[in-house]
């Protein structure tokens, strides 16, 4: 199935490589402000190779899965790479997901060992998973002097394994290989679009579980720049304002949501050291991109788009101040074209249809879903040519001048604050709350321009009670509804369909009427 | 930060005047009817309070009380007893 990119060659360059290079060349200069304080490239490099070493100590190998509870910390970085270098892939995990959902993804990923810092309590909570060890870090790993010597890496290695939402009510997992996070460093660094370097303060707004963080910490450790990470708190969009303002940043990637939610204060924010103003994971507002673009006076600003499935991003759409919106965007920023090394097209029942779903293939395309043969066979193909291509289920159609123009989605998936969210999970476990009363699950958008999620359930008697402590056992915080609506019946299209979009505009009447009240 | 003025003849709202507007804004936006609100309580207190809502909580008291906030205003917040001192403080000052 793996066809040549099975191949046993070895990389030119692992994607470590430039990492150990920064910090033989400058050990001294700052890596990652973190836990209030700076760590060097020196200590950085130490504490991997101390945690290469200890994993190696215990038979991680090569292909083995290793569990990482994500923090906010110095161990979380160190450990990530730390597996990497020892042949390992790592899968992040959130502590805020539900024990559940948590305990799916261990037994789905085959998790050997899973390694934690704080919140001990949660982490044993999970160490019951038959086969899957768990283990502190603050304590057991002290800087190692030894440099960090990774094992050979080849490209059919597994990287990272991280879930998503699924439609079926289980995550799903999608593995990058070595191949695939390899290209898309060289697209990022040997392309020469980006002039990044080791004066450059980068952002790190996401959590590990979301593939975006990627960017956030291995560019700027590939090119011997620093990264700021953003602690987890509830707020995220302000301190990102505060840490992109007085951390002078140079380089963000962010979600639009964020300046979405900076609206109201643009005329306060000035970040004049602004190099690169990043945006990537859901769509982008022109008229908000335009006030934006006045708080980073001399930053390039570019819309990229990519689905995990493809490794980060790899659409590119240069956005040049001034410009008008799209005549045909319908607000909305481009998503452009494909980056170096990558091919997108359009795919369409009907061939004289200007819209078709967007296809993509390249080598930081993935080989298929974990452990999900039919997943796969649904969304990944193969052309008459050969090639192999993954269907990202994105409406889209192409302009005259070649640029991709986001439509929206084929199916019921949905972003919030930029996380995937397939809206049958929700109502897979909605039923089975509700013993298989009719649902449906949709999203909205509130004035500010931020998405929320609307659950109905087609019944005269208020089943709500309970169903939101249920679904929190099972969904993570940004999938659990925002209101929960009992309605019957539940109207009809001419199809005979549940109209989704009657229930919707019904229940904004509704909620206008009574906040008129 | 500047002195903020006080115009004569418009004392301040007191502060429980406040806290009861601030009360049901509070409610109406959390949609929750028996949230009580002390100064110490912070976003880590209530379930429903997620940077979504922060936001619809700031406009809303912002538009209940016709005051501004900036954004490092709203960034030094730490709790809801300096959110109730930021408006106190902002009271009868137009926005």
């Amino acid at each position: 199935m793996m066809g040549d990119q099975n191949r046993t060659s070895t990389m030119g360059t692992s994607i470590l490589s430039r990492f150990i290079e920064c910090s033989t060349q400058f050990p001294d200069n700052p890596a990652i402000f973190v836990d209030d304080r700076s760590y060097t490239y020196g200590e950085l490099n130490g504490l991997c190779s101390a945690m290469c070493a200890l994993l190696k100590a215990h038979d991680i190998k090569k292909g083995d899965r290793v569990g990482i509870f994500t923090e906010n910390n110095i161990y979380a970085y160190a450990s990530l790479l730390g597996i990497l270098s020892c042949g390992a892939c790592y899968v992040p995990l959130n502590y805020d997901n539900p024990v559940e959902r948590n305990m799916g993804i261990i037994a789905d990923a085959g998790i050997k060992v899973l390694l934690y810092t704080e919140k001990e309590d949660k982490a044993r909570e999970l160490s019951v998973s038959p086969g899957t060890e768990c283990w502190p870090l603050n304590n057991r790993v002290t800087p190692n002097p030894g440099k960090l010597d990774p094992v050979d890496q080849m490209h059919a290695d597994l990287c990272y394994l991280l879930f998503t939402s699924g439609t079926t009510g289980k995550p799903k997992g999608v593995p990058i290989y070595h191949r695939n996070l390899s290209a898309f460093l060289d697209m990022m660094l040997e392309s020469g679009r980006y002039d990044f370097n080791r004066n450059d303060r980068f952002l790190q707004m996401f959590e590990l579980t979301f593939d975006l963080s990627v960017f956030s910490f291995l560019v700027p450790l590939s090119v011997g720049a620093s990264f700021y990470p953003i602690p987890r708190e509830r707020m995220a969009y302000l301190e990102v304002a505060d840490t992109l303002e007085t951390r002078e940043i140079t380089v963000a990637l962010m979600v639009p949501s964020v300046i979405n939610y900076l609206k109201p204060y643009f005329g306060e924010i000035n970040l004049p050291k602004m190099r690169y103003s990043l945006f990537c994971g859901e769509a982008l507002y022109h008229e908000t991109l335009c006030g934006w673009a006045k708080c980073v006076p001399y930053a390039k600003i570019e819309n990229l788009y990519g689905p995990t499935e493809a490794t980060i991003f790899c659409l590119r759409y240069e956005w040049q101040r001034g410009e008008l919106p799209h005549p045909q965007g319908k607000g909305i920023v481009p998503i452009g074209r494909p980056m170096e090394g990558m091919d997108a097209f359009k795919i369409n029942e009907n061939s004289l249809d200007e819209e078709g779903e967007l296809c993509l293939n390249g080598e930081q395309v993935t080989l298929g879903y974990w452990n999900n043969p039919s997943k796969t066979a649904e969304v990944f193909g193969t052309t008459k040519n050969g090639k192999k291509f993954y269907r990202t289920g994105d409406l889209c159609k192409i302009d005259q001048a070649g640029n991709f123009l986001y439509l929206g989605r084929i199916d019921n998936q949905v972003k919030i604050d930029g996380h995937r969210v397939e809206l049958e999970e929700i109502e897979f476990h909605t039923r089975v709350f509700c013993r298989d009363k009719q649902v449906v699950a949709a999203v909205n958008t509130s004035e500010a321009g931020s998405h929320f999620i609307l659950l109905f359930i087609e019944s005269e008697k208020d089943l709500r009670n309970g169903l939101r402590e249920h679904l929190k056992k099972h969904l993570p915080d940004y999938m659990i509804p925002k209101e929960i609506i009992t309605v019957s019946p539940f109207p009809l299209n001419s199809n005979g369909k549940t109209d989704r979009k009657a229930l919707i505009n019904k229940y904004l009447e509704n909620s206008s009427m009574r906040s008129v009240a | 930060m500047k002195p903020l003025p006080v115009r004569e003849g418009e004392p301040s709202m007191k502060k429980e005047e406040i806290n009861g507007k601030l009360k049901s804004v509070f409610q109406k936006v959390l949609d929750e009817n028996d949230i009580t609100i002390t100064r110490e309580m912070t976003a880590e207190d209530i379930e429903k309070w997620d940077s979504l809502h922060h936001i619809q909580l700031i406009s809303e008291v912002e538009r209940a009380f016709g005051i501004k906030f900036k954004l490092r205003e709203v960034l030094s917040m730490k709790n809801v007893g300096d959110l109730i001192d930021l408006i106190d403080a902002k009271q009868g000052v137009p926005a």
